[in-house]
């Protein structure tokens, strides 16, 4: 059979990225921020391509169909009218954006064909078909209703879906500015964290706070219709056509100026994290309803940014609206190039789809990036004069489980690189999640990055029902650490000291159950739970870690340091291992140990790279 | 809010930017000619500039002016407004360069802004609250052969 291929590009928004389908499978996909070392970035993916053509062993002309996962035509109608509405108040962002858009983004089609030498069209997906695809056809199911929740594609800012086989239908759409992306993006930038990155800090300073300012932004801010439907008061916001996303009024409103990014966290901006958190949750949930009645469907996917949000997914879930729900991993618009080349390849093509109906995880997702081999990183190791030694994956195992339980912290590279923001066990950073101020330095001296943000554990399959409360619709979440769920009560401690102390953040540090460093303090945790045929060697690793300590799981965070997108060449974990305080670099079967280097790396130019966010 | 031509695009919007758009580039193309003319140092390639200019805005008025002449509605827009900005944007480099994008696109902006208001579509229903809460998707934006096109 001749083989077909598929290119999904997407980019110029946010995190672009390039998927390529083989006769509908997936066989690699990658964020371009992961090549170029730069966060989010957002510029054409001609890294990811190159990439993706490699890994398939293909040439550009080998290519069947490159599909761009929006219609840059219509988003520029949005933003045209967005400026006509405000003018003459946007002339400060309009003269920032128009040369862009002239310039670059009206001419996508143009700059794929030169830039990657391609003859053939090019098609376009909508925005939000992009996200529900790339939902959808990976899930196991036959049968879903689909949510895409997001800032905004075209004009479309949610849309419910149906997919049925190889078939998906928008039904109907939510349209710009009402927004709930935006919404959360708005307190995002108000809480002095940066749009479009800084949405899961938010969520992570939620459980710092009570709600009280709920009903204030209810009633002001946002109106939350019986059917799932919002409308924003556009007298709050600026995000239209200024720069920035809210106004004075805003602020005025809670009586506070936004908080200036370095600036300590107050009580006040927790509140109100805690505020907005609870409101997205009951918008996602009134949402999944109204999917509900419109299809009658007892499976969800969900996609969109707004999916990455694990405390609003917890929810969902428990809410039991659907008995089961799927995301896939790269749910924000990285995903879109994933979902373009496989609405193409499902849709128009009309390729029958076999959907596994089971327990099973998709056997691709979320290792589609690139790998490499021992020889490879020994020659690197070689070239730097670096100490280290080679082991067998049992001696592995045990060598690492010792070290972990001596708390040492350990850079954990293997196989491919996860295509989404989580790290899943291939380019991690793992520790012992038992000690209490493990989650402190690994913030501070690991990471670089604020203290009160928390990990996440890896729990072996065999023991998440022994430590987490986890709801049978989460079964398809769990695997891809996109859900938060509440530690059971018999592992936690000090519980009354959560609800009564007031200043919450001075709870750090306490003792607050068996599993301290991945312990929120609210009791939950955002777990991932390893299964053995998803990731051989890091469930053994696991294993082993339980047969020295008992403890199931490790803390489980992304391989990279604040500011930095996470590591994908052997190169990028040696650079991250020596700027950091990481005790053990592990590539495949090689081991470095930080105390036995004698060689300093110079840093300069990584370091030029990173950008505090 | 189904509309029977229901494809989100909204030709009146890039109509608008067009027309103003092309006044901007005439604009621009006689002040070089002055310029020329008085001061001999402009280097600016001006004639393709008001050809573009006149060209288009001839054809944008005529299809605002006779929005019924078949001749010049969709596709012909799309693809009129497509070659249009390809011409312009090689032009704006050149713009940009010698008279600055600052102010061009203050000048421009103020046409744009004006042109809309004497179109009175700064009432754009979206953002104008007026288009909110679910909205039903019409069966044509479903159709997988959509991605073939360019909105
Ligand atoms: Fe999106």
């Amino acid at each position: 059979m001749e083989k077909t291929y598929i290119l999904g590009i997407s980019a110029f928004y946010h995190d672009s990225a390039a998927a390529v389908l083989c006769n509908g499978e997936i066989i690699a996909a990658a964020q371009e921020e992961r090549f170029t070392r730069k966060k989010a970035d957002a510029s054409f993916p001609i890294e990811a391509i190159k990439f993706c053509l490699n890994y398939a062993g293909i040439k550009i002309s080998d290519i069947n169909e490159i599909v761009f996962y929006d219609k840059p035509i219509l988003k520029f109608d949005r933003i045209l009218a967005s400026y006509l509405h405000t003018a003459p108040l946007g002339i400060r962002s309009f003269l920032k954006a128009i040369p862009l858009w002239l310039r670059e983004k009206l001419w996508i089609e143009d700059q794929i064909k030169k830039d990657l030498m391609y003859e053939k069209d090019i098609l376009f997906t909508q925005h939000h078909q992009s996200h529900a695809a790339s939902a959808f056809y990976p899930s196991p199911f036959n049968e879903a209703a689909i949510l895409t929740v997001d800032g905004a594609g075209e004009w479309a800012t949610t849309a419910v879906s149906l997919g049925n086989g190889n078939k998906l239908d928008i039904l109907e759409t939510l349209e710009f500015p009402h927004s709930l992306g935006l919404l959360y993006s708005a307190f995002t930038y108000y809480c002095g964290f940066k749009v479009n990155s800084g949405e899961y800090k938010l969520m992570g300073l939620a459980p710092y706070g009570k709600p009280i300012y709920k009903e204030k932004i209810l009633n002001n801010l946002v109106q939350v219709n019986t059917d799932g439907s919002i409308s924003l008061n556009l007298t709050f916001f600026n995000f239209i056509s200024g720069l920035k996303m809210i106004n004075k009024k805003f602020c005025k409103l809670f009586g506070m100026p936004p908080r200036r990014p370095e600036e300590p966290l107050t009580q006040f901006y927790m509140d109100i994290a805690a505020s907005i958190q609870e409101i997205t949750n009951e918008i996602i949930v009134a949402m999944a309803k109204h999917a509900k009645e419109l299809t009658g469907c007892k499976n969800l996917c969900f996609a969109g940014g707004v999916a990455l949000n694990c405390s609003a997914n917890n929810v969902l879930a428990k809410s039991g609206i659907f008995e089961n729900i799927f995301i896939q991993p790269a749910a924000g618009d990285a995903g879109g190039a994933l979902g373009a080349a496989l609405y193409v390849h499902y849709a128009l093509h009309g390729n029958i789809r076999n959907p596994q109906n089971n327990n099973d995880v998709i056997p691709q997702l979320p290792g589609l990036g690139p790998d490499f081999s021992p020889e490879e990183i020994e020659k690197l190791l070689k070239h730097y004069g670096l100490n280290y030694k080679k082991m067998s994956d049992d001696d592995l195992y045990k060598y690492c489980a010792e070290k972990l339980n001596d708390q040492q912290i350990i850079g954990w590279f293997q196989g491919r690189m996860e295509f989404g923001p989580r790290a899943l066990g291939y380019r991690s950073i793992i520790a012992d999640p038992r000690s209490a101020d493990m989650q402190k330095k690994m913030n501070l001296k690991i990471k670089f990055r604020e203290s009160f943000r928390p990990f996440a554990p890896a729990v072996m399959e065999d023991f998440a029902d022994e430590y987490f409360d986890i709801p049978s619709s989460s079964k398809y979440l769990t695997p891809y650490m996109l859900t938060t769920t509440q530690i059971l009560r018999k592992h936690l401690k000090n519980v009354e000291s959560f609800d009564s102390t007031e200043n919450k953040i001075s709870l750090l540090g306490i003792d607050r159950s068996t599993i301290n460093a991945v312990t929120h303090l609210n009791g939950s945790a955002r777990v991932q739970v390893v299964r053995e045929k998803d990731n051989p060697k890091f469930y053994k690793l696991l294993r082993e870690f339980y047969r020295q300590t008992k403890m199931p799981m490790v803390v489980n965070t992304s391989f990279n340091v604040r500011g930095e997108p996470i590591v994908c060449t052997p190169q990028d974990a040696l650079y991250c291992f020596f700027a950091s305080n990481i005790d053990i670099l592990v590539l495949e079967c090689f081991i470095l140990e930080k105390r036995t280097q004698s060689v300093k790396m110079d840093l300069t130019e990584w370091k030029k790279k990173i950008i505090q966010d | 809010m189904e509309k029977e031509n229901y494809s989100r695009l909204n030709k009146k919007t890039l109509r608008t930017f067009c027309i103003s758009f092309s006044i901007g580039m005439l604009l621009i193309a006689i002040f070089s000619i002055l310029r020329q003319m008085f001061k001999g140092d402009s280097q600016i390639n001006f004639i393709p500039a008001i050809i573009t200019g006149i060209l288009s805005c001839y054809h944008q008025i005529a299809a605002w002016v006779v929005p019924d002449n078949p001749s010049l509605r969709k596709p012909h827009f799309a693809i009129f407004a497509m070659l249009f900005f390809y011409i312009t944007n090689a032009i704006w480099k050149i713009v940009t360069l010698i008279i600055g994008t600052v102010v061009f696109g203050i000048i421009f902006y103020l046409i744009f802004t004006i042109t809309s208001v004497v179109l009175k579509l700064n009432k754009k229903d979206h953002i104008k609250n007026k288009i909110t809460g679910w909205q039903k998707v019409p069966e044509k934006i479903n159709l997988p052969e959509q991605c073939r096109k360019l909105f």
